[in-house]
């Protein structure tokens, strides 16, 4: 099995000195391919900083990411800039979407900033299996929260990534589009093979992946392998979270 | 409180300096113009003051013309008035101008615009009133003159040279200098050249043998001087008026600062368009701050403080940088003086060297005029501060709520608009007759329709944004797309932000218009009106009306390469015109004398009777004719400053591309104006004579009267654009300087904007936007912006020169010409400024941090 990505002795480190706060401590895990991988832990225990290195969007103090055989802390801002374009895809948790662009050239952005044409018939399909068809010409404004999300999903999809990375995507949805937004991403690895790695703390969310990996005070400190809710819960009443 | 604002101040102390600059700006001239108008009047005060020491009365003439060609006196008026009892002494005056000095090298002395003198200087120093001598002696005789010593060291003569002058009936002629003068400290008076020669020789240059026009009067001691005024009023010629000394000396100095005044006009009417423009940065930078520091100000109201008292904290913070601005606006004038000074001793006109003036008032206006318009400016803001409920302080999207509807807008920014209109329209065409008040209330009318245009201009805010983007999308993409929608993303914003740039751009487009229209018609008249090859006429104005001796016409004549000559006269009368309701007024006008054959070199045509009068007679152009209700037939009462009062019969009415105003036959003005001179002649070249051939040959005509420049109509007409685009360009410089105080609200406008977007840029991003392309994105929207602004300027600026012209289109402003490239520069050049000035914001957004930007709330 490749790893889509992976960290290897990552350490984050914020500030200096006394007031120095250790976010990632030695972390080793990797993602792979094809596969819907959680990250979870309690608050402050470094699940959203390893997203943020790992994608890209943060520097390790210390250790290597790599997206496929990309070495992140080799790169120069810009080569990173055109990694995120064109190998990553991003759902955040809220203001994914640029307000003055309408849902359809959201949808095409990485796409339109790479200078490249969509390939029409993808953007069909995604666009089909995210029910947005009737919601291309709307501004952001304009919709709902789950449709925003669906529509930053579309977003990631479409430039077909190497990977996809989610913070709380259904954070701040309520729980029939949440389970919506997750049950598509689930289909995406499913049926279309596509990579995704999501941070949430919500049991029912990470239930939709297919490995869990737990996180605590900057280390890794658990995984699970086909989560149910249940499940889940169950070992993050022992992880004391 | 004050504390409070004090520390907000200092935080956005970048951005308000910047801001403040226009003030500083607004308020340096202002204060500068008043320190060199207080500074200069004090001088010549001081000059004149003294100069007339031991004069008690001077004669002079009582002309009622403004271009006054002078008036003479038998020379016996000074001794009839040394007869009055109690006069001491009493002494000729003589002056008169269109005299130039040939320096050295051939060239004449002194600039193309101030007059140029002869006069005589009496022997006995008493009698010299201003004048000094720096070195040498009165001329006496002949053969001796002197020079103010500004034209001896620029024509390069030293004391025993032989020195050239020419003057208009005389032609060039030698003298030996044995003096050099100067008024009091200065070197010269206002940039003016003074040939001195005692009384006989004066007479000889000027033309006036056996004149004088006035004469300076010592009384005895102990006699009263206002009844010694009027008794020697009482045996005075008409047409010669007596003065107390202190009474000519005032109204010399009042003279001498008027000539300067146009420089004091300007730069007010400069200070005044750089605080308007102003205005709109302050109150764009107010809103700005008051944005930013939203919850800041929501927290203040949800820990207790009043509405009233965020409205106090936002005007005291207005207030402040008003009061420093203002301060420092004031000491900047100090240094605009001095350059000032400077830049006039450049052009040869010598101002006093005193300490500058810095009066109360100077302090009290530049104090009044830049903290007023600064709280002025920043009332609006201030009240939408004090309307920020506490809530905001805990909500996180909240904006100020400024959503009125665009059909209030559409509405009050129509009947703004409409109402400048018709100040501009009554300016323009209404019966004002004071110059300063119809200026004033064209001003007015510009003020109030740039108003009504930026209010309006919100509206058309978004839809302009789209067609100027569009280029820009194209060319740079998802950049430059971004750009293109973010421009339009605050319609209020955008159009205070161009508002001020809009203001700029169209007063240049204004005077290009009008400058280049003025040049169009000249063009036409010289196209069509004339029929010569050769042009022969003085270059300097003064000398246009003081002309050249006929015998230069006489010689050109002679010349067998020259087919025909025609020669025109100029000189000032004033004519009793009719009004529409029948009340006749007194106008003062250039009268225009023609020889014969003229028929054969202008396109004039008579209409009615004939296009050349006899010499009891007058033409007039159709337009004049009906103004007046004239028909052939009618007397036209005329005033002539030599002859007096004459009543000419209109003997024809003429039109054609070259019929303007008064004309008379060549004999008629020669008995008028008593003088033989010519203001041009113009000159036919025979059958295949080539142009250069003619000009070397008429240029040994004129070879010794170097005043007289010979020239194609070609050369004629590019001199004139010359001096026009000279004027233009003084003009543009200036106006350029607003701009760039405009531009400054796009650096302010661009930061908030990055400001505001910290989250967007951080997702653009993290999508997949790299660091040029966010720079990008940034600077094409500001460079949006400011094209906005500017287009809006050129209409605006379009639309004011086509009123203007029109309503001059009875001066005979035919042209309406749009100088399509110099348009098109000023708005690519303010669109690339543009970019400089958002250069700053831009390398922030591209500097954002990514993940300190979505994280961002």
């Amino acid at each position: 099995m490749n790893a889509a990505a992976r960290i290897e002795s990552g350490t984050k480190v914020y500030g200096q000195g006394e007031a120095a706060v250790t976010a990632l401590d030695e972390v080793t895990v990797q993602f792979e391919e094809g596969h819907f991988s959680a990250i979870m832990g309690p608050s402050g225990s470094g699940k959203s900083t390893l997203l943020h290195c790992i994608a890209g969007l943060d520097t390790l103090t210390s250790g290597k990411a790599f997206i496929g055989d990309s070495d992140l802390g080799s790169l120069k801002d810009k080569d990173l800039t055109v990694l995120r374009r064109e190998k990553v895809g991003f759902i955040f948790q809220a203001f994914n979407l640029v307000p003055t662009l309408d849902a359809e050239e959201n949808i095409n952005l990485p796409l339109s900033i790479a200078g490249k044409k969509p390939d029409q018939d993808w953007f069909d399909s995604v666009v089909s299996a995210l029910a947005l068809g009737d919601r291309l010409d709307h501004r952001p404004a304009e919709l709902s929260g789950g449709q925003q999300q669906r529509v930053a999903a579309a977003r990631a999809l479409v430039s077909k990534p190497q990977i996809i990375f989610a913070d709380e995507p259904s954070g701040n949805l309520d729980s029939h589009s949440g389970a919506e937004l997750l049950g598509f991403m689930q289909n995406a690895v499913k049926e279309l093979g596509q990579t995704i790695v999501m941070v949430t703390h919500d049991a029912n969310a990470a239930s939709y992946s297919d490995r869990i990996v737990f996180l605590d005070d900057g280390k890794t400190v658990d995984e699970m392998r086909d989560p149910t809710p249940d499940t889940v819960l169950d070992r993050l009443k022992v992880l004391g979270g | 409180m004050f504390k409070a604002a004090i520390k907000s101040l200092l935080h956005h102390k970048t951005r308000l300096a910047l801001t403040a600059l226009s003030i500083v700006l607004g308020v340096a001239f202002i204060s500068g113009t008043f320190i060199y108008t207080d500074t200069t009047s004090e001088a010549f005060d001081g000059i004149f003051d003294t100069a007339f020491e031991g004069i008690d009365v001077i004669v002079t003439s009582d002309s009622p013309f403004s271009f006054s060609q002078g008036v003479y006196f038998d020379e016996e008026i000074v001794d009839d008035v040394a007869g009055v009892p109690g006069v001491a002494r009493s002494t000729a005056t003589l002056q008169g101008f269109g005299v130039t000095i040939v320096g050295k090298d051939g060239e004449i002395v002194g600039a193309s615009g101030p007059p140029k003198f002869a006069a005589f200087i009496p022997p006995d120093p008493q009698d010299w009133g201003p004048v000094t001598f720096r070195e040498g002696v009165p001329p006496e005789g002949p053969d001796q003159a002197a020079l103010d010593i500004s034209s001896a060291e620029l024509g390069d003569y030293a004391i025993g040279d032989t020195i050239v002058v020419v003057s208009p009936t005389e032609g060039s002629m030698e003298f030996t200098l044995v003096g050099t003068t100067g008024f009091g400290e200065l070197d010269n008076l206002g940039g003016a050249t003074f040939a001195l020669f005692d009384l006989p020789t004066t007479q000889m240059v000027l033309d006036q043998p056996g004149k004088v026009d006035g004469v300076q009067v010592q009384a005895e001691p102990g006699t009263d001087i206002d009844q010694l005024v009027l008794e020697i009023q009482a045996i005075l010629p008409s047409g010669a008026i007596a003065q107390s000394a202190q009474t000519a000396a005032e109204e010399q100095a009042a003279e001498i600062q008027q000539g300067l005044g146009f420089f004091s006009t300007f730069l007010l009417v400069f200070a005044f368009v750089a605080l308007f423009v102003g205005t709109f940065i302050i109150y764009n930078t107010f809103r700005i701050v008051v944005v930013q520091r939203l919850r800041e100000l929501a927290l203040m109201r949800a820990i207790g403080s009043t509405r009233s008292q965020t409205l106090r904290i936002v005007l005291l913070e207005a207030f402040i940088v008003g009061l420093v601005s203002s301060a420092i606006g004031i000491v900047v004038g100090i240094g605009l003086a001095f350059l000032l000074r400077a830049a006039l001793e450049g052009f040869g006109i010598a101002l006093p060297s005193g300490s500058l003036v810095l009066a109360p008032r100077t302090i009290i206006v530049g104090m009044l005029v830049g903290v007023g318009i600064t709280v002025l400016s920043s009332l609006l803001p201030a009240v939408q501060a004090s309307r920020i409920p506490p809530i905001a302080a805990m909500s996180e999207g909240y904006t100020t709520p400024t959503r009125r509807s665009f059909t209030v807008r559409a509405v009050s920014g129509t009947v703004i608009t409409l109402l400048g209109i018709a100040i501009l329209l009554t300016g323009l065409l209404g019966d004002i007759p004071d110059t300063a008040a119809r200026l004033t209330t064209i001003g007015l009318g510009a003020v109030v329709i740039i108003l009504g245009a930026y209010v309006l201009s919100a509206i058309f805010a978004i839809p302009a944004s789209q067609i100027i983007g569009a280029p820009f999308a194209w060319l740079f993409g998802a950049s430059g797309k971004l750009a293109q929608r973010n421009a339009g993303r605050d319609p209020r914003r955008i159009s205070a932000t161009s508002a001020a740039i809009m203001v700029g751009i169209a007063l240049i487009t204004l005077v290009s218009v009008l400058a280049a229209s003025i040049s169009g018609t000249i063009d036409d008249v010289l196209d069509t009106g004339i029929e010569a090859d050769l042009t022969v006429l003085p270059q300097n104005t003064f000398d246009i009306s003081a002309g050249f001796s006929p015998d230069v016409a006489a010689g050109i004549d002679a010349l067998p390469e020259v087919a025909a000559t025609a020669q025109v006269q100029q000189g000032p009368a004033i004519v009793s015109t009719v009004a529409a309701d029948g009340t006749s007024s007194e106008e003062e006008t250039f009268i225009t004398g023609v020889s014969d054959n003229a028929l054969s070199f202008f396109d004039v045509f008579a209409v009615e009777g004939d296009a050349i009068p006899s010499q009891s007679g007058i033409v007039v152009d159709v337009g004049t004719a009906e103004d007046n209700g004239w028909t052939v037939g009618t007397d036209i009462e005329v005033l002539f400053e030599a002859t007096g009062p004459a009543v000419l019969t209109l003997e024809g009415i003429v039109d054609g591309s070259f019929a303007d105003g008064y004309t008379l036959s060549r004999e008629g003005f020669v008995r008028a104006f008593e003088s033989e001179a010519d203001a041009q002649v113009l000159v036919q070249l025979a059958e295949g004579v080539t142009i250069e051939e003619g000009r070397s040959a008429v240029e040994t005509v004129t070879a010794d009267v170097p005043t007289i420049q010979v020239q194609t109509l070609d050369e004629f007409q590019s001199d004139i654009s010359d001096q026009i685009n000279q004027l233009l360009g003084l003009f543009t410089g200036l106006l350029a300087l607003t701009v760039l105080i405009a531009l400054i609200g796009v650096t302010n406008t661009m930061t908030l904007a990055v400001y505001e977007r910290t989250r967007e840029i951080g997702l653009l991003r993290a999508v997949g936007l790299d660091r040029g392309q966010t720079r990008r994105m940034i600077l094409t929207e500001a460079s949006i912006i400011a094209s906005f602004g500017a287009t809006l300027g050129v209409i605006l600026g379009v639309g004011f020169a086509w009123a203007i012209l029109n309503a001059l289109r009875d001066e005979g402003f035919t042209t309406f010409v749009i100088p399509i490239i110099s348009v098109i520069f000023w708005v690519a050049a303010t669109a690339l400024a543009a970019v400089v000035f958002a250069l700053w914001p831009a390398r922030r957004a591209a500097r954002l941090n990514v993940l300190e930007a979505i994280a961002y709330e």
